[in-house]
């Protein structure tokens, strides 16, 4: 019988041709909640009762006449939102001389739904605008939004600051004047105080695909429209029309203002909806089953013979390497084996075990009833793993596996040596090499918000023995503006990272690192790296951490101490003459449900001592947004522009978006500016992200993946 | 220049993508390279085959038996896919998008009984975590439809938190199903399938 063509035709069809397929799923009858033109949940220029579905992140750019904003947003637990804008005014110098054509600002938002829509009452939702920025922005409000059928939604509200400047009908107090300072400090002083105006509008669904939105706004536009003259505010009454182009994208035409006309793109991704519905990789091998006991399979002669050990462990490394796992060793008895296995960085911790308990099920000899898994990374022992094998047969088939095999298996530290383990051959040394374009990008710069250089990285490593690893990356630019950025840093601190402009311009080609380390596990429970050379971009040396982490606790402690000296712009081998000793003792401390938060505090590169308090929200697939904001003894005054070093940061792995297997992640640091205060090394290999993927609060979130 | 920066504005937040304080690096080589699955189990050169529809994502595709382990047969499409059913009845799939992980489901002679039953579903959700959905059935005789003529033509309809999915099956006079359409996932559909 001939088949490659329907096997052709299969490939593209099944397993990887699942995106495409999404297209034609059947529109959702219900009203989804769409974001405004400030990206947040909301009308047209107003906000909404309503929130997001939890977990979604989008990103939302809008522009009308010459007002334009981008802003990321995360409905961080089912009521509480966040959001970050950078925005735009144009013709800022049309009336007023000013050095600037365009004015640039960036501003933070909090939402929290304080009332869910029922029958009767609407959703309610109480909001803080620009809360911690300029205050250009700054506004709070309160939003009611009524869902009438499955095609109307009516929405009302009062606003403070900008949203109560426009036909205002009270006031609470009087409102204490924005100083448009350094930024970064909460203006609480404002919130809720002086002038309240009303705001209204309606959302109309006129097919699956396309709404139609109108709003009265209560945004006078004082300073763009009156002030600074960039565009004439006509009228209250805003119209527009949205459509759902696909699943993820949303884009809308207006008129705003009675006098200038608008465009919007919404991006929603939404972690709990893979663009594939799943994971787009090959089924399991099902697990074999033994024969019945005490036949000749099940003869124990095998351990005592090396030959018959040497070639079950190859078996083994054999079926393992399908799922892009490494054998390095395994210990036999006659009822037992342990493999240490290196993982592939990004795959589902759950799943590399499963396979690879499914694959010594069906390889190695029926007397071997005991799995242990011991989980490798850096050469290090993570965790080790130990079932029994005849659950692993009893629950192959069975309804409500995944819980079922939780409860049977056990989760342990795996810091003692193993004995007695064959290794497999040709490991150490093992060189690897791989050349990959790069995107270096610039952002928030007032001469230039976006510049870019995309070229080329030659990376290698090295490893020597297990746990020491030589490794170095090497980038030469091909094309970009990177080098056309002429400012110079008014920093008063050492320029520990405000002079990245020169290390952009000179840096072609550079050395981005090079560097020795060495991981251990000294004792239970206990994690170490010791790293020496040029460890990032700007600075070289040497750093050492040890992590206190034990396999089924949700806390944490890390120390982490190093020297270094800051490169040279050109990222070659030498020095400029600034030095530090920086370090932090971490804190880690994981809530449940995937919020965690840490505290690292300690002295940063500028010699500043103060904390660092990040907090996270991850999920099982891999997905993590989070936001972080260092204080130090620094002032507000000398560290600058925005007051204090904060940033978000987003993490989402390829194989999510894509289905299939690979180590790529798309985790960007967001940061509103870079100024030299609260500035922490970047090195490679720290420890807490590195081992606690294969630890019982991660592993259990996850564990459905064992039998995927 | 008011073109550009609208430009670099929209995109300024966006690409925040790079950004190691605002100055880093994003591989992009995965969205080039990324490495094609190797599958640790291939389809058999020969043996039974059934053709598999899924309705929902519009495909069709062959499957053979890998693997049949008491009353459970394993079967893998090509590319890797695989699904496994118990006396006909499926109980997992593994590469269909969305799949059903693993379920509680009636026996053939259940259904001829025409008793009502409960069938529990476990998949995972977009962030992998597992959901379980538990649906409370009905069994009724069919009519019409395309299928064999046996003796048993039936409906299964169930429904869990206001969902509602109808199987149907085709079972014969020794109790196996001949052909049957059944339900998978959100994102699969149902899958339909005779036997071989």
């Amino acid at each position: 019988m001939e088949f490659p063509k329907r096997v052709q035709r299969l490939r593209s069809g099944l397993l990887l041709g699942a995106a495409f397929a999404l297209a034609a799923l059947p529109g959702q009858a219900e009203m989804r909640p769409t974001l405004s033109f400030s990206g947040v949940t909301g009308l047209i220029d107003m906000p909404t009762g309503e929130s997001q579905s939890d977990g979604v992140l989008s990103i939302t750019t809008a522009h009308f006449g010459p007002v334009s904003r981008t802003t990321l947003s995360f409905q961080i637990t089912p009521r509480l939102s966040g959001s970050f804008r950078y925005m735009g005014i144009r013709n800022w110098d049309d009336v007023i001389a000013n050095p600037y054509e365009t004015y640039y600002d960036r501003s933070f938002d909090l939402r929290y739904q304080i009332l869910d829509e029922t029958r009767y009452l609407p959703s309610v939702t109480i909001g803080l605008q620009d809360f911690i920025g300029t205050g250009m922005m700054q506004a709070e409000y309160i939003a009611a939004t009524k869902t009438f059928g499955d095609k109307l939604k009516v929405t009302a509200g009062l606003g403070w600051g900008r949203l109560g400047s426009y036909q205002s009908i009270g006031s609470a107090g009087t409102r204490p004047p924005v100083v448009i300072g350094e930024g970064g400090t909460a203006h609480t002083g404002q919130w809720f105080k002086g002038d309240i105006a009303p705001f209204a509008g309606i959302e109309w669904q006129i097919t699956p695909k396309l709404g139609f939105k109108a709003e009265y706004s209560s945004d006078a536009y004082e300073i763009e429209s009156e002030e600074y003259g960039t565009f004439e505010r006509a009228s209250p009454y805003n119209f527009g029309l949205e459509y759902q182009a696909t699943d993820v994208l949303r884009l809308g035409a207006y008129y705003l203002y009675g006098s200038e006309f608008g465009v919007s793109a919404q991006f929603v991704l939404d972690p709990y909806k893979r663009p594939t519905g799943g994971p787009l990789i090959p089924g399991p091998r099902p697990v074999k089953e033994r024969p019945a006991r005490g036949g000749e399979a099940w003869s124990e002669a095998w351990v005592t013979d090396g030959s018959q050990q040497a070639s079950y462990r190859d078996g083994l490394a054999r079926a393992l390497r399908a799922d892009r796992v490494t054998l390095e060793t395994v210990a036999f008895t006659a009822n037992s084996a342990e493999v240490r296995i290196r993982v592939p960085a990004q795959e589902n911790a759950a799943q590399v075990i499963g396979r690879t308990a499914r694959a010594m099920a069906n390889t190695l000899p029926a007397s071997v009833e005991t799995f242990r898994i011991v989980p490798l990374r850096n050469g290090i022992a993570l965790s080790r793993v130990e079932m029994r094998r005849s659950d692993l047969e009893d629950l192959d088939h069975a309804a409500g596996q995944d819980g079922l095999m939780w409860s049977r298996i056990s989760v342990g530290d795996a810091a003692d040596p193993q004995t007695g383990a064959l290794m497999s051959p040709g490991l150490y040394p093992r060189f690897n090499w791989g050349v990959t374009p790069y995107v270096r990008t610039s952002l928030y710069d007032p001469d230039n918000p976006l510049r870019a250089d995309v070229g080329v990285r030659l990376s290698a490593s090295y490893d020597i023995a297990p746990g020491i690893v030589l490794s170095g990356a090497v980038s030469k630019k091909i094309a970009g503006n990177l080098d056309s950025s002429d400012r110079v840093s008014d920093s008063v601190l050492p320029h520990v990272r405000s002079d990245g402009n020169l290390y952009d311009r000179e840096g072609d080609p550079a050395i981005e690192h090079l560097t020795a380390a060495w991981y251990a596990r000294p004792a239970d429970n206990l994690y170490s790296r010791v790293t020496v050379g040029y460890l990032e971009r700007m600075f070289g040396g040497v750093s050492a951490e040890l992590l206190w982490k034990r396999v089924d606790s949700p806390f944490a402690l890390g120390v982490e101490i190093n020297y270094v000296k800051q490169r040279d712009y050109d990222q070659m081998f030498g020095f400029r003459d600034y030095d530090v000793v920086t370090g932090h003792i971490s804190g880690y401390y994981s809530f449940g449900k995937g919020y965690t938060a840490q505290l690292d505090v300690g002295r940063y590169l500028a010699g500043d001592y103060g904390a660092t308090l990040s907090l996270d929200r991850e999920f099982a697939n891999g997905w993590s947004v989070g936001a972080f904001a260092t204080f130090t003894d620094v002032s507000f005054e000398d560290f600058g522009e925005g007051s204090f070093d904060k940033g978000i940061r987003l993490r989402i792995p390829f194989n999510w978006m894509l289905g299939r297997p690979t180590d790529k992640v798309y985790s960007p640091t967001i940061r509103p500016i870079t100024r030299d205060g609260g500035a922490r090394l970047s090195v490679d290999g720290r420890l807490y992200d590195s081992v606690r993927g294969y630890h019982q609060g991660s592993l259990d979130d996850m564990w459905g993946r064992f039998w995927r | 220049m008011r073109a550009a920066s609208l430009a670099a504005l929209l995109a300024a937040t966006t690409l925040g993508a790079c950004g190691l304080g605002g100055k880093a690096v994003a591989p992009v080589a995965g969205m080039l390279t990324g490495a094609r699955p190797a599958s640790a189990v291939s389809m058999p050169k020969d043996g039974p085959e059934i053709t598999v529809t899924l309705t929902f994502r519009g495909i069709r595709f062959p499957m053979r038996q890998l693997e049949t382990e008491g009353d459970v047969t394993t079967w893998i499409a090509a590319d890797g896919a695989t699904m496994e059913t118990r006396n006909g009845m499926v109980i997992a799939t593994r590469g269909f998008g969305q799949d059903l992980m693993s379920a509680s489901v009636p026996t053939p002679a259940q259904l001829v009984s025409g008793a009502g039953h409960q069938r529990v579903h476990f998949f995972l959700d977009g962030t992998d975590t597992t959901n379980r959905r538990d649906y409370a059935c009905t069994v009724a005789a069919a009519t019409g439809g395309d299928g064999p003529a046996v003796a048993h033509h039936l409906t299964e309809a169930c429904v869990a938190e206001g969902r509602r999915v109808t199987n149907e099956y085709w079972i014969d006079s020794r109790l196996r199903v001949i052909k049957s359409k059944q339900w998978v996932s959100n994102h699969a559909g149902y899958v339909v399938f005779s036997a071989p």
